[in-house]
């Protein structure tokens, strides 16, 4: 039988232990909430955790089922797992949306820190260089265009969402 | 406020004709601009970058074949070819008359059936938009790319999401871990940012090395009457196709497109010419484009069930504005209904305006370096989603869902159904709940009342279809090899 994922085992088998993954959190929270109500049901009324259940229980059959479906996928398809080389090349392929993720994270904290207006000019700055050496290489045209549309952005931002609209963002 | 219309218009034949940047982005992304404005002001505006978005996806499909929204893919399979020999500027005109057509007749459609409709689901009870909600998580499974049982797990995780905060029932904290944050719930805007504004960045940039453009010829922008009246069957047709596609809950623009490309396909007396720059294999889908916006608004303000993730995005900024898209928002605010159908029809005359005299432009649009669009985006994304409640938790939020959107885009599941499982997940549980307790616990209410009978039914066939089909092979393989083994 053809792996549902694409038909590659590999994601198959992957999102099969994403879901079972997930079911076995949400079990693990839905059992902390379901200790800290102590609340009575209406006659009829499932509940209110029954839906959650339910959902978590079709995650749980359908990660299972995905899971054995990729394994099978994996024998028939003579596959074998994933080589430490080509692990290496996933992970330089993601560190670019790694750290944009890292840096956005610490985006509120320089937010408070700096204010708004500094804190954008100082992550588009950084980021347009990043990505335009990423194209193109290192020069110094890159930091000037960097430097000018990373002013731009915090100059917009500033312009629109705190004059215009008058949204209470860090000062 | 007609200038909002202009503001809207161009920001989205602007954002619309940047490849990677989807109408759904485009609207999440600005979406928090309208948060001070009166609703109908919002809702102007936000219908100006919809139906302008639209027409703004063809422009990079026809000028350098990335189609800007998903809906464009059909644009760029005889728009680009044109641009090639030279027509860029008679191709752009042609997708820019038939988008227009193709958004009047859905506009048409959208006055008629919206209230016809609306009036029918007035008769539903508690039953009827369980049901409702269930048929509009599995058709959006159904719809998406890939396996519909998976895509249906995915809608049931954003079931799960969208209960996340106290039980309007009960009180009772449900996943909240007890933390103050997650008590209130999840915000549906910053997750929408960060699924379809962030999660595509992170894509995009994974192995991101840039694109190298040319600079496409325009050649002459207007085009002879006759070559836009001769072709008045070919509009009409894929308007049709798109607004009744458009209206079915889940099947979107880019199923619709489809359709009315291989109808044309078929119909045409040179049918070797599509692909080649044939400009009905470009009016059809682009009419049809237009058209399902029209339709996929039929559900969303009838019954309050969004068509597409768009309209899902435009349910969203309704409800911030304290309006709840249904049958109710007929009986208790007519005008505003009426407002909507104004906007629509506002925000097609712009485009079509503004996408006359921006032409020539739009070859510069195109040129905007991806780099310093995703920074832009970016940056849209964190104060956007702060600006929904003026809560940092809410950038956490959209930043936690950019990385879910990410990682569901690296695994090939659809984001589309957790999205919709996140709004129609509420509904069909209150409304389930509310069905037990009325029947004291018996679940054949479901089955006793025609309607929910009826989708019901459809769900489950939808649902084991895939099933069905694999039985049906095996039938159909094993009567075949049957003979053989008797010889």
């Amino acid at each position: 039988m053809t792996p549902p994922i694409d038909g590659f085992a590999r994601k198959t088998l992957a999102v099969g232990l994403f879901f079972l993954l997930l079911a076995g959190i949400g079990w693990l929270v839905l059992r902390q909430s379901r200790n800290m109500y102590s609340g009575m049901s209406m006659p009829g009324d499932p509940g209110p955790f029954f839906l959650i259940g339910l959902c978590l229980w079709v995650l749980l059959i359908a990660g299972g089922l995905l899971f054995v479906l990729g394994l099978l996928g994996f024998r028939d398809q003579g596959e074998t797992f994933t080589p430490t080389y080509r692990l290496v090349e996933i992970a330089r392929a993601w560190a670019l949306s790694i750290t944009f993720v890292v840096t956005l994270l610490l985006m509120p904290s320089a937010m408070r820190a700096l204010g708004t207006t500094f804190a954008v000019a100082l992550f588009s700055m950084v980021w347009i260089y990043v990505l335009l050496t990423a194209v193109r290489g290192h020069a110094l045209r890159h930091v000037v265009e960097a430097l000018l549309f990373g002013a731009g952005a915090a100059l917009f931002v500033n312009l629109i969402f705190v004059r215009l609209l008058t949204l209470p963002l860090p000062a | 406020m007609l200038g909002l219309v202009l503001l809207g218009t161009v920001l989205g034949l602007v954002l619309g004709a940047i490849p990677g940047i989807s109408s759904t982005m485009a609207l999440a992304i600005l979406m928090p601009m309208t948060f001070t404005m009166d609703p109908g002001v919002a809702i102007l505006f936000l219908i100006s970058i919809f139906m302008s978005s639209v027409y703004g996806g063809s422009i990079s499909a026809i000028l350098m074949k990335l189609p800007g929204t998903p809906a464009s893919i059909f644009t760029q399979v005889d728009g680009y070819p044109m641009a090639q020999q030279g027509r860029a500027g008679h191709a752009l005109n042609f997708a820019l008359v038939a988008s227009t057509i193709g958004g009047m007749v859905g506009l048409a459609m959208l006055v008629l059936l919206a209230p016809v409709l609306a009036g029918f689901a007035t008769n539903f009870r508690s039953p009827e938009f369980a049901a409702v909600a269930l048929f509009g998580i599995v058709m959006l499974s159904f719809a998406s790319n890939g396996s519909t049982l998976v895509a249906s797990v995915v809608g049931f995780i954003g079931v799960v999401l969208g209960m996340i905060g106290f039980d309007a029932l009960t009180d009772a904290q449900r996943m909240t871990l007890n933390t103050p944050v997650l008590q209130s719930g999840l915000n549906l805007i910053p997750v929408i940012i960060g699924l379809f504004g962030l999660g595509e960045i992170l894509q995009n940039l994974v192995g991101f090395g840039g694109t190298t453009n040319v600079r496409p010829q325009i050649g002459k922008v207007l085009l002879p009457l006759h070559e836009l009246t001769s072709r008045w069957k070919v509009m009409l047709r894929g308007s049709v196709i798109g607004t009744f596609i458009g209206a079915i809950p889940a099947a979107g623009s880019a199923v619709a497109v489809s359709i009315a490309y291989a109808q044309e396909r078929r119909l045409s007396k040179e049918p070797e010419k599509f692909g080649t720059g044939h400009p009905d294999g470009l009016v059809a889908p682009e009419a049809a484009n237009s058209a399902s916006v029209g339709g996929s608004l039929i559900p969303l303000i009838a019954l309050g069930v969004p068509g597409d993730t768009i309209t899902a995005v435009l349910m969203g900024a309704l409800m911030v504005h304290g309006l709840t898209p249904g049958p109710l928002l007929f009986a208790n605010n007519p005008t505003f209904v009426s407002w909507i159908y104004v906007s629509v029809f506002l925000a097609l005359i712009a485009t079509l305006v503004l996408g006359l005299g921006m032409i020539r432009a739009a070859v510069l649009v195109t040129k905007i370096p991806p780099q310093l669009m995703y920074v832009f985006i970016a940056v849209f994304c964190v104060i956007g989603a702060f600006a929904i409640r003026n809560d940092m938790n809410d950038v956490y939020v959209m930043i936690a869902f950019g990385v879910v959107g990410f990682v569901f885009s690296r695994l090939s599941l659809p984001v589309t159904p957790l999205a919709f499982g996140l709004i129609l997940g509420p509904i069909l549980e209150e409304n389930l709940r509310r069905s037990l307790m009325i029947s004291r616990g018996s679940w054949t209410i479901f089955l006793e009342r025609p309607i929910s009978a009826t989708l019901i039914a459809i769900c489950v066939l939808l649902v084991s279809l895939p099933l069905l089909k694999l039985g049906w092979k095996k039938l159909r393989g094993s009567a075949r090899n049957f003979p053989e083994k008797v010889n």
